[in-house]
C-alpha cells in the first residue's frame, strides 16, 4: 500500500515542486461572504415575486409540474387533488418544518391515504430504517419540502437531516415538494455562497446535499428520452406564494 | 479492461461503422449536438466565452497546486468522518477496494458510471474474489448484461438495438419480451432495484472534489449516483487526482459549463454532493465513507508540460471515451505503446477545441503525442524500422530539391498503367485504403516547378 | 509589391494549375511574384505523423530557402497554419532559429488572407456565372481563423451567386495520414460531406486547401454528381479570364 508520503513525493517532483505546502491561498473572506448571505436572506417580497416567475417558467422546462398556491392550506387540498387523481394509496413524507405547517398530512389522511413520516426510532435505528426503507419502496409517492430552490436552473435542493430522508425524494416513482418563494435563490452562486458560509461558520458541511433538476431521465436505449429509471419519472413542485404581512 | 479496448481500437472502428445500428444511432446523436448549441446559444456566446475562461482559470490554478489541494481534500474526508486512500496504480486502488469489500462480507457493489473504475479494471477483481459488481447506468448495465465491453465512442450501448436489448432482458433476467424503450426502462429499473437495496457496497466516480469542504461531486441523470451514495452501508468514491477543485463556489462554474457541454442540459436531474459518510442525525445513508485518489500515470502527464493541459479535462458526458480527449488521456494513462493508435485517429480538424469547456487545445495535444509514439522516450515509442526508414527517406527527398523533383517524375511513370481517365481508381497497399472509396487525382507531368520557366518572366499587368 | 510563393508539395506536384492560378491572380493585383526554385514542403505530412524530426529538418530548411522573402503566399491554409503556429515551437532548441521562425511567421500568409488582409482587396474585377459552395478547411478556419475573407472574394465576383453548405464548417475527413489510416472513419465522415454538396445545387465548390479538394472530390467524381472542385485561387483566376473575354 502506498503510504501518503510516497504519493506526494511523486506528485511534487513531477510538478517540480520542493516539498512543503507553497501556497497559502487567500482565504474567503468571511466578512463579505456573511454580508452577501444576509443580503440573500433579506431579499425583498418584489425581488422574490420575480425570482419565483423566474423558478416556475424554467422549472417547467426542465420536466417539473408546477401548481402555484396562494395558501398553505391551498397548498395541501392541491397535494390531495393530486394524490386522488392518480389513485394513490400510500404517500411517505419527510418531516420538514414545513410540511408542519402545511396541514398536508392530515388533509391526505382524511382523504383515505395512509402517510407515512420519515424518522427513525433512537432506540432501534436499523429496525426503523429497515421498516421505513420498505415502506419508501411500496409508497406511490414521497412528500419532501425543500431547503433552496434555484431559479437560474429550475432546481430544487434537499439537505438531508433528522427528519428528511434522502430517498424519500429519489424511491418512489412520484415525488412531490412543497416549496416556499421565499425559498427560491437567483442562482447556483447564491446557493454556494450560502452553503459556504454556513461551512465557515459552523466547521463543518452537512453530510449530503441533492440538486434535483427535474424528472430521473436516461438516453441509453436508442438514444431516446425515457423519464423515470432509478428516481421518480414523475416531479410535482407546490410553489406556495402567500401574502406577506 | 481498457487495455484490450484500445488495442483493438482500429479493427472496433471498422467493424462499428459497418453496422447499421451504429450508424443510425450515430445519427441521432446529432439532437445532442443540437441541445448543446442551444444551451450555449441561451447563455450567449460572451458569458460562455467568461465562463469557458473563468473554468479553465481554476483548473489550471488547481492543477499547478494539485499537491496542495489533495492534501487539503482528503485532510477535509478525514475531518468529515471519511477514510482515504491514495493509490499510485490501478493495483493499489484495487487492492483498496477489495480489502474493504472482504472486511465487510460484501457480496454486491453497486456502481455508478465511473470512467476510474473502468480504468483500474476493478470489475475484474472483484469478481475473482467472489464479489459481484453491478453496472447500474442503463447503458453500461445493458453491456455488462450481454458480457460485452462498453465500446465507448459515445455511449456504452450505442451500438444495441431496442429488439437486441428486448432479447437480452428475456434471456438474462426471465422476463416477458417487451419492445417499446420505455417498457424495457422499466424492466431494468425494477431489477435493480432488488439489488440497489441488498448490495453491501456503493461505488461511484467523482466529477469533481471540492478541496475546501472534502466534497465529492457527482453528477448524474437516472438517479443511480444518488442510489449508490443512500442505500449500501459503505460508499467508495474513486477519483483521478485531478478532479479536485479548490471551492464550493467553483462549483457554479463547472455546474454550468459540464451538462451544457454534455448534453445540452441547464444542469443534469441530479446533483449530489457528498461529505463523509452519514452524520449521526441522518435518517440514511452509508456509515462509512472511502474516497480513493488515483494517481495512475497522472503524474507523468503532469510532469510534462506538453501534455499537462490534458488534465484540466472534466470530462463532459460520456462520449469523450473514445472522442478526442480520451484519445489523449487513455494513451498516457495506459501507456502509449498499448493505445499507439489512438493519438492518429483524428483529423485534427479542431472542432473539439472549440466545444471544450476548459479550452483545451486538443489537436495539438495529439500531435505531441504521435511525436512521443514515433519517436519519444524508448518506454513510449513504438515505431518498425521499416516506418523508421521510411521516414528518413522522406526527410532526404523533401530536404533535396533535386530527389524532390525526381520522386514526382518517378511517381508521374509509375501511375500510367493505373490512370484511367486520368483519375486513380486503384492503388496498391497501402492507398488501396483511399481508393477503396475515394479516386486519386493524378500526379502532374508538368509539376508547377517546370511550368514556372514559362511563366516566370511575365509581368504584372500594367495598371490603367 | 513582392511575395515569394510557397505552392506546396501538393500543388506542384498533384495540382500546379492551382500555382498558375495564384500567380494569375497576385500579377493581376500587382504583385511582383517569385517563386523560389528550391522549396519543395513545408514538413505538415512528417508533422502529423508524429516524425518531429523530419517535420525540424524541414522546417530548418525552409527558413533559408524563404530567408529573404518580404511576404511569403501559400494556397494552403494547413502548410500556413503549420508555418505559422509550429515552426517556432520545432525550431525551440535553437534561439536564434526560434527567432527566425517567429519573423517567417508574420510574413507567412494564406492567398486569401493576403489579398483581403494585406492587399485589402476584396473585388479583384472577376466574373464568373455560377452557384458556387465555400468548404471552410479545418486548419484555414479554426488554426488561421479564416472565414470571412475568401466568402467576401467570391461574393465579390460578378454574376457569382454564394451557397452556404450545411455543415459547412465540419471536417471533409482527409486529416492528412488519417484517411489512410482509418479510411472507413475518414470515408465516414466524407460521405456526410459529398451529400451536402450535391444537395446544395452548387456547381463549384471552392475552398482554401487543395487537400481537403483532393479528398472532397476523390468521392465527388464517384457519385457522379456534376459538381466541379476548384480552388479559390482556380476559381478567382476563371473569373478574372471570363471578365477579360
Amino acid at each position: 500500500m502506498a503510504s501518503r508520503e510516497v504519493f506526494f513525493q511523486t506528485l511534487r517532483r513531477a510538478l517540480g515542486k520542493a516539498p512543503g505546502v507553497d501556497l497559502t491561498p487567500p482565504g474567503p473572506d468571511s466578512v463579505a461572504l456573511t454580508e452577501k448571505a444576509s443580503a440573500i436572506r433579506e431579499r425583498s417580497p418584489a425581488t422574490l415575486a420575480s425570482l419565483s416567475e423566474a423558478f416556475v417558467a424554467r422549472a417547467q422546462l426542465v420536466g417539473w409540474h408546477v401548481s402555484r398556491v396562494p395558501s398553505k392550506e391551498a397548498a395541501a387540498a392541491a397535494v390531495v387533488n393530486l394524490a386522488l387523481a392518480r389513485g394513490m394509496k400510500h404517500v411517505v413524507r419527510s418531516a420538514h418544518a414545513l410540511l408542519d405547517r402545511v396541514p398536508v398530512h392530515e388533509a391526505l389522511a382524511s382523504a383515505g391515504l395512509e402517510v407515512k413520516v420519515v424518522a427513525y426510532d433512537d432506540e432501534d435505528p436499523q429496525g426503523s430504517r429497515a421498516a421505513l426503507r420498505e415502506v419508501m419502496l411500496h409508497a406511490d409517492a414521497g412528500l419532501t419540502g425543500a431547503d433552496y430552490a434555484i431559479a437560474e436552473t429550475g432546481s430544487i435542493v434537499l439537505l438531508p437531516r433528522r427528519g428528511v430522508s434522502r430517498i424519500v425524494s429519489l424511491l418512489p416513482p412520484v415525488h412531490i415538494a412543497l416549496v416556499e418563494t421565499s425559498q427560491v435563490l437567483e442562482s447556483l452562486d447564491d446557493l454556494f455562497l450560502l452553503r459556504t458560509e454556513e461551512f465557515l461558520r459552523t466547521g463543518s458541511l452537512r453530510g449530503y446535499m441533492s440538486i434535483i433538476t427535474g424528472p430521473s431521465r436516461t438516453a441509453d436505449i436508442e438514444q431516446t428520452l425515457v423519464v423515470g429509471v432509478h428516481g421518480p419519472r414523475e416531479v410535482h413542485l407546490v410553489l406556495i406564494e402567500e401574502e406577506f404581512p | 479492461m481498457p487495455e484490450v479496448k484500445t488495442a483493438e481500437f482500429p479493427r472496433l472502428s471498422r467493424q462499428s461503422l459497418a453496422d447499421p445500428q451504429v450508424q443510425s444511432s450515430l445519427r441521432r446523436l446529432s439532437h445532442f449536438i443540437e441541445a448543446r448549441e442551444a444551451a450555449v446559444a441561451e447563455v450567449g456566446e460572451q458569458e460562455w466565452q467568461r465562463l469557458r475562461d473563468q473554468g479553465r482559470r481554476i483548473k489550471e490554478h488547481a492543477i499547478a497546486h494539485l499537491d496542495y489541494y489533495l492534501e487539503l481534500a482528503a485532510d477535509n474526508v478525514v475531518k468529515a468522518g471519511g477514510n482515504v486512500c491514495f493509490a499510485r496504480d490501478a493495483r493499489e486502488a484495487c487492492d483498496y477496494v477489495l480489502k474493504v469489500a472482504q472486511a465487510r462480507r460484501a457480496r454486491t457493489v453497486i456502481k455508478s458510471k465511473s470512467m476510474v473504475s473502468e480504468e483500474t479494471g476493478i470489475n475484474t477483481v472483484l469478481e475473482s474474489h467472489g464479489i459481484r459488481p453491478v453496472e447500474t447506468d442503463l447503458g453500461e448495465y445493458i453491456i455488462q448484461l450481454a458480457g460485452e465491453t462498453p465500446f465507448h465512442i459515445v455511449a456504452p450501448a450505442l451500438h444495441k438495438s431496442k429488439e437486441e436489448v428486448a432479447d437480452l432482458f428475456v434471456q438474462k433476467l426471465n422476463v416477458q419480451r417487451k419492445e417499446s424503450i420505455t417498457e424495457l426502462t422499466a424492466i431494468a429499473r425494477a431489477a435493480l432495484r432488488e439489488i440497489f437495496v441488498q448490495a453491501d457496497i456503493g461505488m461511484t466516480g467523482a466529477n469533481f472534489v471540492v478541496a475546501e469542504t472534502g466534497t465529492v461531486v457527482i453528477v448524474t441523470n437516472e438517479g443511480n449516483g444518488r442510489m449508490s451514495t443512500s442505500l449500501p452501508r459503505v460508499h467508495i468514491a474513486l477519483m483521478g487526482m485531478e478532479r479536485v477543485v479548490p471551492r464550493l463556489e467553483d462549483m457554479a462554474v463547472f455546474l454550468r459549463l459540464l451538462p451544457r457541454s454534455a448534453t445540452g442540459q441547464r444542469l443534469t436531474s441530479y446533483t449530489t454532493f457528498v461529505t463523509g459518510p452519514r452524520r449521526d442525525d441522518e435518517e440514511d445513508g452509508p456509515d462509512e465513507f472511502h474516497l480513493v485518489i488515483l494517481d495512475n500515470g497522472r503524474s507523468r502527464m503532469l510532469a510534462d508540460e506538453a501534455l499537462r493541459e490534458a488534465l484540466y479535462c472534466i470530462r463532459c458526458g460520456a462520449w469523450v471515451y473514445g472522442g478526442p480527449i480520451g484519445a489523449v488521456v487513455t494513451p498516457i494513462l495506459a501507456g502509449l505503446p498499448q493505445a499507439r493508435h489512438l493519438p492518429f485517429a483524428s483529423t485534427l480538424c479542431g472542432a473539439c477545441r472549440e466545444v471544450c469547456p476548459v479550452k483545451i487545445n486538443i489537436p495539438h495535444l495529439l500531435l505531441t503525442l504521435r511525436s512521443r509514439v514515433t519517436q519519444g522516450p524508448p518506454a513510449d515509442r513504438h515505431a518498425s524500422w521499416l516506418e523508421r526508414i521510411a521516414a528518413r527517406a522522406w526527410q532526404y527527398v523533401v530536404t533535396t530539391p533535386w530527389a524532390f523533383g525526381l520522386a514526382g517524375r518517378a511517381a508521374a511513370i509509375l501511375q500510367l498503367p493505373l490512370l484511367r481517365r486520368g483519375r486513380l481508381r486503384w492503388l496498391p497497399q497501402p492507398l488501396n485504403a483511399w481508393t477503396r472509396t475515394r479516386d486519386f487525382p493524378r500526379v502532374a507531368f508538368r509539376p508547377f516547378r517546370a511550368r514556372w520557366s514559362r511563366i516566370a518572366d511575365q509581368h504584372p499587368r500594367e495598371k490603367t | 509589391m513582392k511575395a515569394a510563393l510557397f505552392v506546396t508539395c501538393l500543388v506542384d506536384q498533384l495540382f500546379p494549375n492551382v500555382g498558375e492560378a495564384a500567380v494569375k491572380v497576385l500579377r493581376h493585383l500587382n504583385v511582383e511574384v517569385a517563386f523560389p526554385r528550391d522549396q519543395t514542403c513545408c514538413g505538415q505530412p512528417a508533422l502529423n505523423s508524429g516524425l518531429r524530426y523530419e517535420a525540424t529538418a524541414v522546417a530548418r530548411r525552409f527558413l533559408k530557402v524563404f530567408e529573404g522573402s518580404e511576404y511569403i503566399v501559400c494556397p494552403s491554409g494547413s502548410c500556413t497554419s503549420l508555418v505559422r503556429l509550429f515552426y517556432a515551437d520545432l525550431l525551440s532548441e535553437d534561439p536564434h532559429l526560434k527567432a527566425q521562425a517567429g519573423l517567417l511567421a508574420s510574413r507567412t500568409y494564406e492567398f486569401s488572407e493576403f489579398i483581403t488582409g494585406v492587399l485589402k482587396v476584396t473585388d479583384i474585377g472577376a466574373r464568373l456565372e455560377a452557384r458556387v459552395a465555400y468548404h471552410d478547411s479545418c486548419h484555414s478556419l479554426r488554426e488561421l481563423g479564416i472565414s470571412r475573407g475568401p466568402r467576401d472574394l467570391i461574393k465579390a465576383v460578378q454574376d457569382v451567386e454564394l451557397v452556404e453548405l450545411p455543415h459547412h464548417d465540419v471536417c471533409c475527413g482527409f486529416g492528412g495520414t488519417f484517411s489512410i489510416r482509418y479510411p472507413e472513419i475518414s470515408s465516414a465522415i466524407l460521405r456526410d460531406k459529398v451529400d451536402n454538396i450535391l444537395k446544395s445545387g452548387a456547381r463549384i465548390l471552392t475552398a482554401t486547401d487543395s487537400g481537403c479538394l483532393m479528398h472532397i472530390n476523390g468521392a465527388l467524381t464517384r457519385s457522379g454528381g456534376q459538381v466541379e472542385v476548384l480552388h479559390l485561387a482556380e476559381l478567382l483566376a476563371r473569373g478574372l479570364e471570363r471578365a477579360d473575354a
